[in-house]
């Protein structure tokens, strides 16, 4: 304990000690400099207490490194059988796996990383979870959710308000060249109208395909052969329910 | 091979698939990042291993180097990294009696293989004491004391490796003798 004090208070003595040339001082020390610098530098340190006093530490611990180093740097340190090792350990050496990869990453983050990236984990599995349950949620439940008007937008039977709105456009004759003429007020051939209903109810009981509304459009013109008595199909569907 | 002489030619030998091309990286560095793997680990196993991971990682992004710095500097760098990742995996571990500064009366004094019988306690004391303050310095003071002690390495060179400007390495490597001094008399009063 009061060594550590006799050392925190000699290194604060040796930071109150600065003088702004700490750079020059590292390049003379290990010969970097030309002959100016060097000269130079020798001119301040007869003038400068901290500096020759550092330089002189300095020279100590780099003699004390050199001595380390050749001590360890011995040369049958590294030896031509670890190079080889080493290349034949490089060529065999499979590629690293994601899985290690992974390990290592969390065996070299600490506690807080690791935490983190578990509960991010949790979070993105379970939001995956919800968007697949939602996904593939059965439409019988979905039906049952919704209003009956609702329902039946969506399970694309028109309602009587969107074909009030979706009211096919007159089928224009190729004669008629008239086409600033407002459209003529269309009365219902309610005899020829029934005889489509009739035939696409027996159509759809015997299983055959139900005519389409363009198809039962197009049938209608063709047995009235007049475009006028064409009724709207679908009012009369659903003003006869 | 005798022909070639610079490194950046051997790699790309190496990339167009002469399989013995990047052994004459690895003769040619070996020794040089072994020093600085030493340096920074401070134990010869650990520099052993970090050593030749660095030349694993560097023949397995091989075609990652692109030329822009020196092959050097491009090993010098995956070497610090390396060094850098294992102290963590130490310290992970709790191997950390590297970074003990708890005095030298319980130190077990490091002495290679290689050692000569011959040599003197006081030696091996004195550099195990060296050893010591040299891994308690913060990494980038150390990594830079490392490869201008051990290394042998020019101011500019040492700022190229570490991406660094040339006043900074300047002015770490006299934090670093500041503080290794700073060290060493505190371990061994008589000594600095």
């Amino acid at each position: 304990m009061r060594k550590d004090t006799v050392w925190e208070k000699k290194m604060s003595e040796t930071q109150n000690r600065i003088c702004g040339r700490n750079e020059d001082l590292v390049v003379y020390l290990y010969g970097e400099g030309d002959e100016k610098e060097r000269l130079g530098f020798q001119n301040h340190l007869a003038d400068c207490a901290t500096c020759s006093a550092d330089l002189s530490a300095f020279g100590g611990v780099h003699d004390r490194l050199v001595a380390w180093r050749d001590e360890a740097l011995n040369p049958g340190v590294v030896n031509a059988s670890r190079t080889v090792n080493t290349l034949d350990t490089m060529r065999s050496a499979p590629n690293r796996s994601a899985l290690n990869a992974l390990r290592e990453f969390f065996t070299l983050s600490p506690i807080w990383l690791r935490g983190a990236t578990a509960f991010a984990s949790l979070l993105f599995v379970t939001l995956l979870i919800v968007t697949a349950m939602r996904l593939f949620q059965p439409p019988e439940t979905q039906v049952a959710k919704q209003t009956p008007s609702n329902a039946a937008s969506t399970n694309g039977i028109p309602t009587r308000d969107e074909n009030r709105n979706n009211k096919p456009e007159p089928v224009s004759s190729s004669s008629d060249n008239n086409d600033t003429l407002p459209a003529p007020v269309r009365r219902p051939n309610v005899k020829s109208a029934s005889r489509v209903v009739a035939q696409s109810k027996s159509n759809r009981r015997s299983s055959q395909p139900v005519l389409s509304n363009d198809e039962l459009t197009t049938l209608l013109v063709a047995e009235n052969d007049d475009e006028e008595t064409v009724p709207r199909l679908y009012d009369l569907l659903y003003e006869s329910n | 091979m005798l022909t070639i002489t610079s490194d950046e030619q051997i790699v790309k030998l190496a990339l167009s698939g002469d399989a013995d091309a990047f052994g004459e990286i690895v003769k040619r560095w070996e020794r040089k990042i072994f020093a600085l793997t030493y340096g920074m680990l401070g134990r010869e196993e650990d520099a052993r291993d970090a050593t030749q991971d660095t030349f694993l990682a560097a023949f397995r992004n091989l075609r990652g180097f692109r030329g822009e710095a020196k092959v050097s500097s491009w090993l010098h760098r995956i070497a610090v990294n390396q060094c850098i990742s294992r102290q963590r995996r130490i310290k992970v571990r709790g191997e950390s009696a590297l970074e003990d500064e708890s005095g030298i009366d319980n130190v077990s004094f490091f002495a290679p293989a290689h050692a000569s019988p011959a040599r003197s306690a006081e030696n091996n004391q004195r550099s195990e004491l060296v050893r010591r303050a040299v891994i308690a310095l913060p990494a980038d003071l150390r990594q830079v004391i490392v490869m201008k002690e051990f290394e042998e390495l020019t101011f500019h060179q040492i700022a190229e490796a570490l991406d660094l400007p040339l006043s900074t390495v300047k002015s770490r490597l006299y934090s670093a003798l500041k503080q290794l001094r700073l060290r060493l008399s505190k371990m061994e009063p008589e000594a600095a």
